[in-house]
Formats: structure tokens, sequence, C-alpha cells
């Protein structure tokens, strides 16, 4: 097995609408996968297809190395699950919830689920409706992990979280996964906590993947460039600019193939030359920021 | 645990407050029976709400669990639950369908329960009468609630086009449904019918039962995608069951001339050449067929008249007229004449003559024209054109006899159930009048049958009274020293004779009513059939007491000039035309091949 997960070349569509459209991506076992995108750009849809919920139109989506929409039965045991909206049936209570899941799962650990409840301060006879946003994340969280899974896949975990329980479930959680060598899949608004523990990243734009490399790299030929000249100078120097700006007779942009040897190329052009590396919500804004006809 | 268990015992959990609601149901019956009104049959009271409130709660748990059962967690969203989890679509289906059918049965019951045993005998008396055929049915309603709700709530919660599709589905299938069944109703096929449709009914449960794990094998959480996967499966799956029941239908309303084993209906021509029968195929089960036989050639065509309506030849032996549906399930509605010329002579098929199945008709001696009593008319029809050439009111169930005495003029004889005068009528086809020539008096067993004339009506006879009377005034002509016991024991031959068997005899009397002679016969009591052209009498009947299981009958030729029985045909039943409202006895051609049914209800031909 040479992955935990891979899509390839993967198209969903709805009607006549494309969710996504030839998307391939690789995640490798024990590794923290972080796909960005904003909203509408195919997140869940791509987790649903990774999920074995939704056929890809095209192309083919395996866990583990096999087919996820013919074997998702077996390969769910392997797997556990934070969706982005809870979906536990609303009157089941959470101790209900969580004999449900152990007769599911062969490897339930339910010291760990009632560790994790009492943790997050979750009484186990409240109804699943009657949880706050938060909370019912939280369950899910904690339902997932008792389910020992080899993968786990986290839809906007953070979504509804107050800053105290996202930090725990990054810092703590995500990070006790990986250092556990189980891989991690994670779909995410929260961008700065990902930076910290995401070995990959992808960036997720109207259905197609713009990017997708090791965080590093990606962190290392990003770069904000500000220089007093016009943009032409960018060109001169083979520096690849994804956001430009203008002012007066000055330049400011993102470029994605930063290196030494472009720097120095520009740097003969234009003497003063002032850069800065970017956060991984800086990439993300520059690649898959504002476009003409998009809002935010 | 199986994963279907696990789900199922989830469902379970939450059924607190459907018990609550069963358990004040079981306690209603009680509290109505103790109002005043109520006080002389308590027991009564209790049975009947307790049974009837299981029943009616436990069909509208089915139908609301059919319709939540998937439907509503995939319209909100909520199905990702089940299927982000190692849970496969069979056990997840088979989980909710299993929790809310055990939920239904055992609510009902819990309802049902107190009644019974606080009113037994009543409760048995109103809930247990055939073997529980009212909860055997309730229970098959319940199951099509459930999974009929279910395929409501698929396709109506997913919002798409393609409920436009089912909906047309929908229709076809129920329109196909009739359609199938109508070669059956022609024939009388009720039971087929139920068949058909408890196999059709039955498949379309079997298919909502299973479709909805292919729906959730494919579709998933995807509301339109579900809804799509299940219609995709659902219909295919109900078109195939339609089909296989319309070759089933085919194959048993096709049945062979000799595959026929019980002959229910037979007429036949003067001459014996042509023979209409209606018989059944045991292995067909009620369907009956029809069948037109050409006995010298041995050719036979199906044709298809209406069960239990009316089939005749002309008494020339060349024209047979019958009627077939109109509509698409035959009932007691619209139906139309059809024709068929036996020499070639004429149009042959259906006439544009509208009638209805239960009305009776006659024909001309010569085939060309037709008399309709019904819904409150007596109609006269060209039969070539469909012309009408003669109306008039006209009570069905007065009229007792009805027969062309010409072409041109209906001879009617009308006996009002309560009255003891019955009318001679006659209607003037040219004239477009209706006469009234005489009236009589009868008695109580003045039914159909119950006369005889000679062919131009010129003569009646009250066969039962052995009274000879005038054919137009009804005035006595002659009072016979007889007292038949049927009404087929005595008759009046075509040129005023009139025969009675009984005894082992047969009597010949003459119009004047002078006894002529008696002829010793086979038989100890009988039927007289028909004449022949050459002074032959045909009477069937048994020798002493039937033996069990066996219908056969002599078929008696008696020679009335010579005194003698001419033949005897052992173990048939005759050429019968029983209940005809024309009163004439038939006369065969002196060489007539005779056709009847053998001990073993088939098709048997005989001369003698």
């Amino acid at each position: 097995m040479s992955t935990a997960i891979q899509a390839a070349n993967v198209s969903v569509r709805y009607g006549r609408k494309t969710a996504l459209e030839d998307v391939s991506l690789s995640v490798a076992p024990g590794s923290v996968y972080a796909l960005l995108g904003r909203n509408g750009s195919g997140k869940s849809s791509l987790v649903r297809t990774l999920l074995g919920q939704l056929p890809p139109a095209q192309g083919r989506a395996t866990l583990f190395g096999e087919d996820v929409w013919r074997h998702r039965t077996r390969l769910m045991e392997r797997v556990g699950v934070v969706p982005e909206d809870a979906d536990a049936p609303p009157e089941m209570r959470v101790r209900e919830l969580a004999w449900f899941s152990s007769r599911l799962y062969p490897r339930w650990s339910q010291a760990a689920f009632d560790a994790r409840i009492d943790r997050f301060g979750i009484d186990a006879n409240a109804r699943s409706g009657n949880l706050s946003k938060g909370q019912k994340k939280q369950v899910s969280l904690a339902l997932a992990l008792a389910a020992s899974p080899e993968l786990l896949i986290l839809d906007d975990p953070t979504l509804g979280l107050d800053v105290v329980a996202r930090k725990s479930l990054f810092e703590e959680v995500i990070a006790d996964m990986a250092d556990r060598g189980i891989t991690v899949f994670i779909t995410t608004h929260d961008l700065a906590p990902v930076e910290a523990i995401a070995d990959r990243a992808a960036i997720l734009k109207n259905g197609r993947i713009v990017l997708d490399e090791e965080l590093e790299t990606m962190k290392s030929r990003f770069r904000r460039i500000r220089f007093a000249s016009q943009p032409l100078a960018l060109a001169q120097a083979n520096l690849i600019a994804t956001a430009v700006r203008q002012w007066g007779t000055g330049t400011e942009a993102v470029v994605t193939n930063y290196n030494d040897l472009e720097l120095a190329r520009l740097q003969e052009a234009v003497p003063t030359v002032d850069v800065a590396p970017l956060s991984l919500e800086e990439i993300f804004i520059a690649v898959a920021g504002e476009e003409k006809g998009q809002q935010s | 645990m199986s994963t279907a268990l696990v789900i199922a015992s989830r469902e379970l959990r939450d059924r607190t407050r459907v018990l609550i609601v069963g358990a004040a149901l079981a306690i209603l019956p009680f509290l109505v029976a103790l109002m005043p009104s109520a006080e002389s049959n308590r027991a009564t009271v209790i049975s009947a709400l307790g049974g009837g409130a299981a029943m009616a709660y436990g069909l509208c748990l089915a139908l609301m669990y059919g319709v939540s059962a998937l439907g509503r967690e995939l319209s909100e969203k909520r199905l990702s639950f089940y299927f982000s989890k190692p849970i496969a679509p069979v056990a997840l289906w088979l989980g909710k369908t299993g929790a809310a059918l055990v939920t239904v049965a055992g609510v009902a019951l819990l309802v049902a329960i107190p009644s019974f045993l606080a009113a037994r005998e009543e409760w048995l008396v109103f809930w247990g009468r055939e073997d529980w055929f009212v909860w055997k049915l309730i229970a098959v309603v319940a199951l099509f609630l459930y999974f009929g709700g279910h395929a409501l709530s698929t396709m109506v919660r997913s919002r798409s086009a393609l409920v436009a599709l089912d909906l047309v589905c929908a229709v076809a299938t129920v329109m196909l449904a009739l359609m199938l069944v109508r070669p059956l109703l022609e024939r009388g096929a009720v039971e087929r019918v139920f068949a058909v449709w408890a196999v059709l009914a039955g498949a379309a449960l079997l298919a909502a039962a299973i479709v909805p794990v292919v729906q959730l094998s494919r579709g998933r959480t995807d509301v339109r995608r579900s809804h799509a996967a299940y219609s995709s499966v659902l219909w295919p799956v109900i078109g195939v069951s339609l089909l296989i029941a319309a070759a089933y239908t085919m194959w048993v309303t096709s049945p062979s001339l000799k595959s026929i084993d019980k002959i229910e209906n037979l007429d036949q021509s003067a001459s014996g050449q042509w023979v209409f029968f209606t018989g059944t195929d045991s292995a067909r089960g009620d369907v009956a067929s029809s069948f037109l036989l050409n006995t010298a050639t041995g050719a036979s065509e199906r044709i298809q008249p209406l069960r239990w309506s009316s089939v005749k030849f002309s008494r020339d032996g060349r024209t047979l007229v019958w009627v077939e549906s109109d509509e698409l399930l035959p009932r007691f509605g619209a139906a139309r004449v059809h024709t068929r010329t036996l020499d070639g002579s004429g149009a042959d098929g259906e006439t544009s003559i509208a009638t209805g199945i239960s009305d009776a008709f006659t024909v001309s001696d010569d085939g060309t024209r037709i008399a309709i009593l019904g819904r409150g008319q007596l109609r006269v029809h060209e039969l070539a054109s469909g012309k009408l050439l003669a109306a008039t009111r006209m009570n069905q169930s007065d009229v007792r006899s009805l027969f062309f005495v010409s072409p041109a003029t209906v001879r009617i004889v009308s006996a009002p159930r309560l009255e003891k005068t019955a009318s001679i009528l006659e209607l003037d086809v040219t004239r477009k009048a209706l006469v009234k020539t005489g009236q009589f008096a009868v008695g109580e067993s003045f039914g159909f049958n119950a006369l005889t004339a000679t062919p131009d009506g010129a003569a009646l006879y009250v066969n039962r009274a052995g009274t000879i009377r005038d054919g137009r005034t009804g005035a006595t002509r002659v009072q016979l020293p007889i007292a038949p016991k049927t009404h087929r024991a005595s008759v009046m031959l075509r040129d005023g004779r009139v025969v009675w068997v009984h005894d082992g005899v047969l009597e010949l009397y003459d119009p004047s009513g002078a006894r002529v002679r008696e002829v010793k016969l086979p038989v100890s009591g009988g039927l007289i059939m028909g004449e022949t052209e050459n002074g032959h009498v045909l009477v069937t009947g048994r020798l002493g007491a039937p033996a069990p299981g066996v219908r056969g009958r002599k078929f008696v030729r008696v020679d009335l000039q010579r005194g003698a029985v001419v033949s005897v045909k052992e173990d048939v039943w005759g050429a019968v035309r029983w209940w005809g409202i024309d009163p004439r006895l038939p006369v065969y051609t002196a060489d007539a091949r005779f056709s009847g049914m053998n001990v073993e209800d088939r098709l048997t031909h005989w001369q003698q």
C-alpha cells in the first residue's frame, strides 16, 4: 500500500453542474494533508467522493489502494470521519451514538470515547439534537477517534468550535494522530494551525486542484516582493507572479518560483528589493483569492 | 450482532412515544364503554373499537415509517451518518424496515390485546372471521403503505424532474394492469384476474421491498441520485412483471380447441355443421374460451363473446350473432353486437349496434335482423347495416318471450312479476308500432321457458299448465289433461302438436288435444331438446337416479310417426338451449349431426 488516499482524474457532476474537474491527489500514509479551498470550491464533494458517498463521473478514488465506491463498507472500518455538518440523528443520545458505533467498529475504544467526552464536558445523556454546533463536532470527533482509525477525514472540523477547542483540536488531537502514524485528511478555513501540522497542502479552486505540494516546498517558493520599479522587472528576472499590485512607481507581487538566483537577477535590475516569506493563509489568498466575478 | 440488527435495535430504542400513544389507544375502548349509551353492549363496543383502533393505528404507523424510512434523512442530508460508517446498504434497509414492521405489528398487538382479553367472544366475531382474513389483509395493506410510502417519499422529496416520469410510469402501469386483464374479464375469469393482479401486486411489493437496497447502493447520500437509482430499477422491474403477466394472460386466453376439457355452454346450427361452444382448460383456471367449429371440415376459430352473454344461431342456420364488450374493463356496461355469416354470403365482424351485456336479444329466422331488449327499450336493428328500424319502451324484467314471427313482426309475451296476467304484444317493425294483441292468466311459475310457440307464432303453449293458446290473443284453445313437472318436460312442436315426457314414456297430443300415442322411452324422465325436420323428437334424460359424479344422460331420438325410439346415444349432454328468450323449439335437419358433452365434459359429436 503506497497511498492512504488517492484520487485519479476525478470529476464529479451534479446534473449539468461540474463540482470537480479532473482532480488528482495522493496522500501518503501517516501524513497530514490539508485541502484548502473557498466556499463552493468543491471540497465537500471531494470528501464525499473519498468517503464513497458520491460516485465520480470520471476517474477513481481509492483508500488504502481499494476503490472506495466499490468497497466503502469494508474500508469505512478503517476510517474515522468528522463531517462538515452534524449528521447524527437528533433524537440519539451521546451514549447511544457511542453504543451504535461500538457495534460497528472492530477496534472501538469505549474508554477513549468516554475520556474525550468527559474532557469536552459533554453530558453523555444529552440528545444529539440538543447539543451546540461545537459540541456536535466534538462528539463526532470523539466517535471518529474512538474507532481507532487508520485514516481520519475531517471536513471543516473547527466550524462552530471556540478558540480553546480549536487549539486543542490541532495541537493535541491532530498532532497526536500524526505522531501515531495515522493519516489525517483535513479540509478547513482555519489555515494558521494547519500550517503548523500539515505535511502537504492542496488548494482547490473552482473544482480544480491548482496547487498540491509539500508545505515546506510551497512555502519556500512563494514570496512577497516589493521593489521600486515597474512589474516588467519581474519578467526580466524570470519570476512568476500570481498577484501583482502597483502603486506609483513601486510594485508588490507574490511570486511562485522564488529562489536566490531569480532574486539576484531581479536585484541586478532593481537595487532595492524587499522580500518576505508568506504564510499559508497568504499563499491561499494569493492563489485562491478574489477574481473577477468572484465574491469573498 | 449483525449490522442490520444494530440498526434495527437503534431504531427501536426511540419508539417510546409511539408506545405511549398505543397504550392510550388500548385504554380508549374501555373508556368509551363506560359511557351510558354503551351500557347495553359494552363487550361489542370494546371489541369493535379495540380491533379498529389497532388496525387504524398500525396502518398510520406503517405509512408514517414508510415515508420517513430513508426519505427524511436523505432530504435532511443526514444519511451520511450511516454511510460514513461500515454499514452495507442492505443492512441499513433491513434494519430500518425490520424495526418499522416490528413496531407496527407490536403496537397493533399492544392496542388490540386488552380488548381481546376483555371481550374475547365478541372480538372473534368482529375480527377473527374466516381464519383472521381481515388481519391478513391489513398486514398486506400495511406492507403496501410502508413500501409505497417509501417510494412516494423518495420520489417527492427529490424534487427532481424525474417525478414527472414516475407519474407517467405509474399511470401507464395502472392502465396496463387494467388492460391486460381485459381479455380475462371478457372471458369471465374473475379468479384469474385476481390471481394476475395479486401476482402483479406481489411483484410490485417485492420490487418496492428490494429496490431500496439498490437505491442505497447507487444513490447513497444524494437525494436525487437516490431517486434516480430507485426509479431506474423499480419501473423496469414492474415493466418486466407486466410483460410476464401479459404473457401469462396471452397463454391462458389462447387454449387450443383440443385442450378444452370442460364444456360449459354449447349451441349448434340447424344442420349441426356449425357448433359454438364455450369451455375451460383446467390448466388455465376459470378462463372460458369460445370456439366456432365447422364439424364438416374440422376447422375452428376463436370468437370471444362476453361470458354468460347469449350467442345465437339464426333458425336458418346461416348466421351467428353474439356480443363483445366495448369497455376497457368489461362490466355490465357497453357492448357491441358481432355477427358471422356462416355460408360466407354476408358481412362479418363488429356491427355498429351497441348493446349492454345484460341485454337480451333474439335474431330473425333469416338472420337479417336483431331485436334487443334492455335498458327500458326494445330495439330492432338491421344486422348488416346496424340501422335502427324500430324502438319502443319496454321493461326487460317483465318480458318472458321475445321472437320474430317474421322479419317485420316481433312477438312479445310480457308478464310483470306481481301480476297474474300475461300480455301478448306485437311490434310492427315497418309501422314502428307496438300493439297489445291479447292476454291470458298465468300462475306463479310463469318464468323463462314457461312457453313454447309454433315458428309462425300462431299458437302458444304454456308448458307446465298444458294449455294451448292462440298465439296472438292468448285465448285458450285446448287444455290438456297433463301436469308436467318441469318447463321442458312438455313442449309444443312446430306443427302445433304437444309432447310430454314423464315416467319413462312420451305422450303425443294433437293440436285439438287428442292423445295420439304413447312411446316407451329408455329414460325415466327427461327434457325435450328439439325436433327434426322429418318428425323426430329429441329427448335427453336418465334412467333412474343419477349415479354420484356421473353427468351423462341418454340422448334419445323418437320417431313420432312410427311411435318408436329410433336411436339412443349414451352418456352425453345434448346441445342445450335452456334459457333462450325465443320460445320456439329448435328444429334440426333430418340428417343433423349433434354435438354435446360426454361424461367427462368434453366435446363430442354424433349422428343418430
